[in-house]
């Protein structure tokens, strides 16, 4: 369970603002939370190595490996990474912080020369033994223990993993699975802004991309006629028989495309979608027999920018990764921050003060 | 969860059966034994023979026959466990496909319980012996493996019953080559017309030279343009023993006869039980890597066991579970005593804990029973007639 943005900014808001304080912008707000974050996430790391070396009982909810086990999950994943053939290795996840176990399964390829090919799994998987180097060289060279099917090793070097044995090689197959902590998602407050300029917290989940919620898109071309007047809101599909389609492979999103004098004059984003990207060229079919009002003629067309998507905005909100019982550290954290940006040492030293005494109480 | 996964049908009788309802090609059984086709997807030929035949049973031929037995080039083994087959064709439908090991599959499988795997020990042992909270915090997988191979190499020389054997023909040239696995001899016999052994001893009569050097009127070896030694293509002494007479006097017994003064090696007065048997001798050649017999032994069927050290091959590589709990404290003790940092006291527990582990082992290994030992206890009151 993650922890909401809006919460903790609001709580960061509340504190700082009691007497005047002082003011914490969304944006120095989501670059504080990133770094506070991260300083907690790298925590994990060396309370599991200090509290695997200590007894630890079996009370419920008093276990702190386990708990900072819990706190982990969320971080937790696995995948079956790409095989490059050309270089006998995996490509390690885009999202990857540190890697876990890695296990192999062997796989057949079966190819009966008549058209009918495939492969065939095993249903056991073998863990593999991560190596260095210097053991790698040790290990290729003792009989008793050197690689083999059942007892494979890995090297991991230069953000690629190379198994030994070396297994078959073919283009479709991914025959090992890692486990492995993720990267922690930059927490996000997003906003739009209000009547009176005011930030208005947007709970739309944030996305790189995801058009601009209301976002007026520019038309590159339009040769649109013989439409019924009017404001229509369209899905945006990839079937060119559709009154919205897009070149790209994004799925969900709408627009709402206002007909005037029969032809389309503007086009606004109804609904942000996911899946666009800059080049995508978003076209208004008004030959389309399913157009709203009537079909007319021509086409207008939207060539995406950059600028059209939610990462050019400050729209879209990320909630932080970590686990919900970390909220008070977060915000504590965030506040020592902020005492500094906002040159209040009381803020500091309180802040300060209460972190360290939870920090010492956990590791008592 | 249950170590038996067969059936009894599979176990016993080696068969499977896989009721077909929709057009299928491809079948997963779950014999212990992996599969092996004599023929791969593409129709080329692997391997000399299929271990299973798979019959299509259909109402018309419901019982297996040469009838519906679907053709061993048809068929191929295409999964990585074993087990996974295909045919070139989609099996009929309806039908019933009864996958049948052949006997010595079968065979080959019969008594697999008493044993268990060296991965299984392996993954047991770090399951059970290693993690936080443990004495073993962490260790490398492989060091586990070295230790567990070490392991079963000591394990098969003095307490498995990895004993092999290996029924020849002896030919006319008196020698047969060691074994591919062989690391020692555990007895040589040869093998009358009713069957029975009557066991063939070493001699130390003779011996079988290492090197050949070939010397020059002085004595000194000759040697090569490239400076190496000349050697002998035949040994002189091997010669003179394979070719001696079983006429003449120059039996080996015959050497510490005093009757020879010539043959006597040394002073003997009665009997030389090594020697006082008529069952022939063996020697081993080092230089050839082979068992030599005397010539009363040629063309005579012998059974020859040796040992080997369990890791010769895939199927070697297990343990009789009577040795399990050994192997785990012999693994246990291999780590913690090559470990830095570990108190003294604890190795010695270990140590004991696999002394008396590997004691308990051989004691079961060892087969005693009690009705068997009376029996055999009940000889000691038998009176020896003269």
């Amino acid at each position: 369970m993650a922890i909401n943005v809006n919460t903790v900014y609001k709580t960061v808001l509340l504190v700082l603002n009691k007497e005047q304080r002082g003011y914490m912008t969304p944006d120095e707000f989501n670059k504080i939370s990133n770094q506070v974050q991260r300083e907690i996430f790298e925590r994990y790391f060396e309370d599991l190595n200090q509290q695997s070396r200590q007894p630890q009982n079996d009370i419920d909810y008093a276990d702190r490996l386990e708990l900072t086990e819990e706190k982990l999950q969320e971080f937790k994943t696995s995948s079956l990474p790409a095989y490059d053939k050309n270089n006998d290795n995996f490509t390690i996840p885009s999202d990857l912080y540190k890697l876990g176990n890695v296990s192999y399964r062997q796989v057949n390829y079966f190819n009966d020369g008549a058209g009918s090919t495939g492969f065939v799994y095993s249903t056991q998987y073998k863990e593999l033994q991560r190596v260095n180097r210097h053991d790698f060289n040790l290990i290729r060279r003792s009989k008793l223990v050197q690689p083999s099917k059942n007892y494979g090793i890995f090297l991991y070097e230069g953000d690629k993993i190379k198994v030994f044995p070396v297994i078959a090689t073919q283009d479709e197959q991914t025959p090992i699975e890692l486990d492995y902590l993720k990267k922690p998602i930059e927490p996000r407050w997003g906003y739009v802004l209000g009547g009176i300029g005011q930030f208005l917290y947007d709970a739309t989940t944030y996305n790189t991309s995801s058009l601009i919620l209301s976002q007026v898109l520019t038309l590159n071309t339009n040769t649109t006629t013989g439409l019924t007047d009017g404001t229509y809101t369209i899905n945006i599909t990839s079937d060119v028989a559709d009154p919205v389609f897009t070149s790209g492979s994004s799925t969900g999103g709408s627009v709402t495309v206002t007909v005037a004098s029969n032809t389309v004059t503007s086009v606004t984003v109804a609904s942000v979608g996911s899946g666009f990207a800059v080049g995508d060229t978003i076209t208004i079919n008004a030959a389309s027999a399913t157009f709203p009002g009537g079909a007319g003629t021509g086409t207008a067309t939207i060539v995406l920018t950059a600028n059209n998507l939610m990462s050019a905005s400050a729209q879209g909100s990320t909630d932080f990764m970590l686990h919900n019982s970390e909220q008070s550290e977060v915000i504590l954290n965030i506040l020592l921050y902020a005492g500094v940006i906002i040159r209040d040492p009381q803020a500091v030293q309180t802040a300060l003060a209460q972190v360290q005494k939870d920090e010492s109480n956990e590791k008592q | 969860m249950a170590l038996i996964t067969e059936t009894n049908a599979q176990y016993y009788a080696g068969q499977q059966t896989f009721e077909i309802s929709s057009a299928v090609q491809q079948l997963t059984f779950s014999f212990d034994t992996p599969l092996v086709s004599a023929f791969d997807a593409a129709g080329n030929r692997i391997a000399p023979v299929s271990n299973f035949d798979l019959y299509e049973l259909t109402t018309a031929n419901p019982t297996p026959s040469a009838v519906n037995l679907i053709p061993e080039a048809q068929i191929s083994v295409i999964g990585p466990d074993g087990n996974t087959i295909r045919n070139s064709s989609a099996f009929a439908n309806p039908s019933t496909v009864l996958c049948q090991l052949k006997q010595y599959a079968i065979d080959n499988n019969y008594g697999s319980y008493s044993y268990i795997s060296v991965e299984d020990v392996i993954n047991n042992f770090l399951v059970g012996y290693v993690g936080e909270g443990k004495l073993i915090q962490g260790v490398k997988r492989s060091d586990v493996l070295f230790h567990a191979r070490r392991g079963m190499q000591e394990f098969s020389y003095d307490m498995l019953k990895v004993i092999k054997s290996q029924e020849l023909t002896i030919p006319p040239s008196l020698t047969t080559p060691l074994p591919q696995d062989y690391v020692n001899y555990v007895r040589c016999s040869w093998v009358d017309k009713s069957g029975a052994k009557h066991i063939i001893y070493p001699t130390r009569v003779t011996s079988d030279p290492t090197e050949l050097p070939i010397q020059d009127a002085d004595g000194i070896p000759t040697q090569d343009s490239f400076g190496e030694n000349l050697e002998a293509q035949q040994s002189i002494t091997e010669e003179r023993w394979k070719d001696r007479s079983l006429n003449t006097q120059w039996q080996p017994n015959d050497y510490r006869y005093p009757m020879y003064p010539q043959n006597v090696l040394g002073q003997r007065y009665g009997l030389e039980p090594e020697e006082a048997n008529i069952n022939g001798w063996f020697t081993i050649n080092e230089r050839l890597g082979s068992f030599s017999f005397s010539n009363d032994l040629a063309n005579k069927l012998i059974i020859f066991e040796y040992l080997s050290d369990g890791l010769a091959t895939d199927e070697d590589s297990k343990i009789p579970k009577f040795a399990e709990e050994a192997m785990y404290m012999h693994i246990a003790y291999a780590v913690l005593s090559t470990r830095f940092g570990i108190p003294e006291y604890v190795i010695s527990r270990y140590k004991r804990d696999r002394s008396a582990a590997m004691r308990n082992a051989k004691i079961r290994l060892n087969n005693i029973k009690t009705d068997e030992i009376v029996q055999v206890m009940r000889g000691k009151s038998k009176w020896i007639k003269s």
